[in-house]
């Protein structure tokens, strides 16, 4: 479940740094637009990355990223470290206990029509995979674009996760699992 | 006395602002309807002489009563209702509207078809998450008159039979998604013929995938439902099952003018999907390709042969995907 406590946003800037620094100065190239620094990513790339990030059905909209090729990786990265916007988290919240509310007025129209869960499971776990589903598109994204920034995000990326001693913003072992998979891929 | 002269004259003008009297209008009586419900009417005639004016009557919500125009002989006829407690029905009037205004026609609702779901746990925590998407799923199908009811049968996949169903989703090396091992889930007993077989797996980067267009052969009664999927995941692979196709045919409402991202089939997006237009309810009943069609029709729940109408065709015999009766 995500929260955005002051001690959580703290923690995702401390994963930025790391992983900014992991991926130096390479980066910086990338986010003026793959090597070409002062050309600005396109509007249609902003958009592409968007789409795909909150893709819930993925047919055609990976490659519709990944033909910008490195210069959308600095927006990947940002999107795996980072996750999906506050005010994108705001509305899967709100849309789930909207939802919430219809459903159990069905469960007591249609009794045959139950809901298994509890609101605050069905709201955290829409919101949980929401946050999940945009960091593992923007590894798979990286993955597939490649390239010695890329990599060294999504093995950041593992790195993190993998110690229990450090609370990041990519929470679940499962997460983690894919990005490891996502990696072994493009080996 | 001035005021007198004008209303006559408005209504000598037949102008918008004086609808044609009851009597110059064609009706349509529905009959059937269950729990009294309004249903919406979709009805497809010439609406005015000449060679293009055959087209779709601006779509109607009923109490069992709708009134549209002087409809006209000719073109191919046809007349769809949508309920919450019915089958869509899809008739051609009998007998045909004529040139003369005052036609009367009348049409009788059948049952809702229910639609056998067989819901695979393969990953032992989506159990919950399934039971709650399927009563979103019914909800939605309902509320926007999809005409039926999906009938769900929860069951648990042991461990060791585990491994087949989840590899029938992969990632490929370029980031694709694709169905696998269809044949051997089809052979397994994890999977009920003429039916809906619905896995939940864990996979995390997967959000739901319909396995009907999976070169070369296959099949819409297959589904995966991932772990990263949200609640409407199943209402919109469901979609999918029953002929709305995705991006390349236009299945996918993204973007399309007169769709919002609250439609079940938007691929992206953090809103709540929760709608069907009556375009897509009307191919969701009757869909044909080379794909299998709806498995409405395929799995013999509802009579075919069907109509070959893609997302983005419009046709005499298909309504525009976007249409939608006004909100009520």
């Amino acid at each position: 479940m995500i929260r955005y406590s002051k001690s959580t946003l703290l923690r995702a800037v401390v994963a930025l740094i790391a992983i900014t620094s992991a991926v130096g100065p390479m980066s910086v190239l990338a986010a003026n637009g793959g090597g070409q620094p002062g050309q600005a990513l396109p509007a249609n790339a902003s958009q592409a990355v968007t789409q795909w990030l909150e893709s819930n059905c993925e047919e055609g909209k990976l490659k519709a990223v990944t033909r910008f090729g490195k210069a959308v990786v600095p927006d990947l990265i940002a999107a795996l470290v980072e996750g999906p916007p506050p005010s994108s988290l705001e509305l899967v919240r709100k849309g789930a206990n909207a939802s919430y509310d219809r459903l159990v007025d069905q469960a007591q129209r249609k009794p045959d029509r139950r809901v298994a869960s509890s609101r605050q499971v069905y709201v955290d776990r829409d919101v949980d995979n929401f946050d999940a589903q945009y960091r593992v598109r923007a590894a798979q994204a990286l993955a597939v674009i490649g390239g010695t920034e890329a990599r060294k995000a999504l093995e950041a990326a593992t790195r993190q996760t993998k110690r229990d001693d450090v609370q990041t913003t990519i929470k679940r072992d499962d997460v983690q699992t894919t990005i490891e998979e996502l990696l072994k891929l493009k080996r | 006395m001035r005021a007198v002269a004008m209303l006559v004259a408005l209504l000598l003008s037949g102008t918008a602002a004086f609808p044609p009297f009851a009597m110059e209008q064609d009706r349509l009586k529905v009959e059937g309807i269950d729990g009294g419900d309004s249903v919406v009417v979709m009805v497809n005639a010439r609406l005015s002489p000449g060679t293009q004016g055959c087209g779709l009557d601006p779509i109607a919500r009923s109490n069992g009563e709708s009134s549209h125009g002087n409809l006209l002989a000719g073109c191919k006829p046809w007349i769809a209702v949508l309920s919450k407690g019915n089958a869509m029905l899809l008739t051609t009037p009998e007998p045909k509207w004529t040139n003369a205004p005052g036609d009367q026609r009348s049409v009788t609702l059948e049952p809702i078809i229910d639609v056998p779901v067989m819901v695979w746990i393969v990953d032992p925590r989506a159990a919950d998450k399934a039971v709650d998407d399927m009563a979103n799923a019914r909800l939605i199908f309902e509320e926007n008159r999809v005409g039926i009811d999906l009938k769900p049968v929860f069951k648990n996949v042991p461990a060791e039979s585990a491994d087949v169903l989840t590899d029938g989703i992969v990632i490929t090396g370029d980031g694709e998604f694709k169905c696998r091992n269809l044949r051997q889930i089809q052979q397994s007993e994890f999977y009920v013929e003429s039916a809906l077989n619905v896995y939940y797996v864990r996979k995390r980067a997967i959000t739901g995938r319909n396995c009907a267009i999976t070169p070369p052969k296959g099949d819409g009664n297959i589904s995966f439902i991932g772990s990263a999927a949200n609640r409407a995941t199943l209402a919109h692979e469901l979609g999918h099952a029953f002929g709305l196709r995705p991006v390349d045919d236009g299945g996918h409402t993204d973007g399309l003018p007169g769709f919002t991202s609250g439609n079940v089939m938007t691929g992206n997006g953090s809103e709540a999907r929760d709608r069907f237009t009556a375009g897509q309810v009307f191919r969701m009943n009757t869909h044909k390709d080379r794909w299998g069609g709806t498995m409405l029709i395929r799995n013999r729940q509802r009579s075919g042969p069907g109509i070959e109408c893609p997302p983005q065709r419009t046709s005499e015999q298909c309504p525009p995907l976007e249409a939608d009766p006004p909100l009520p």
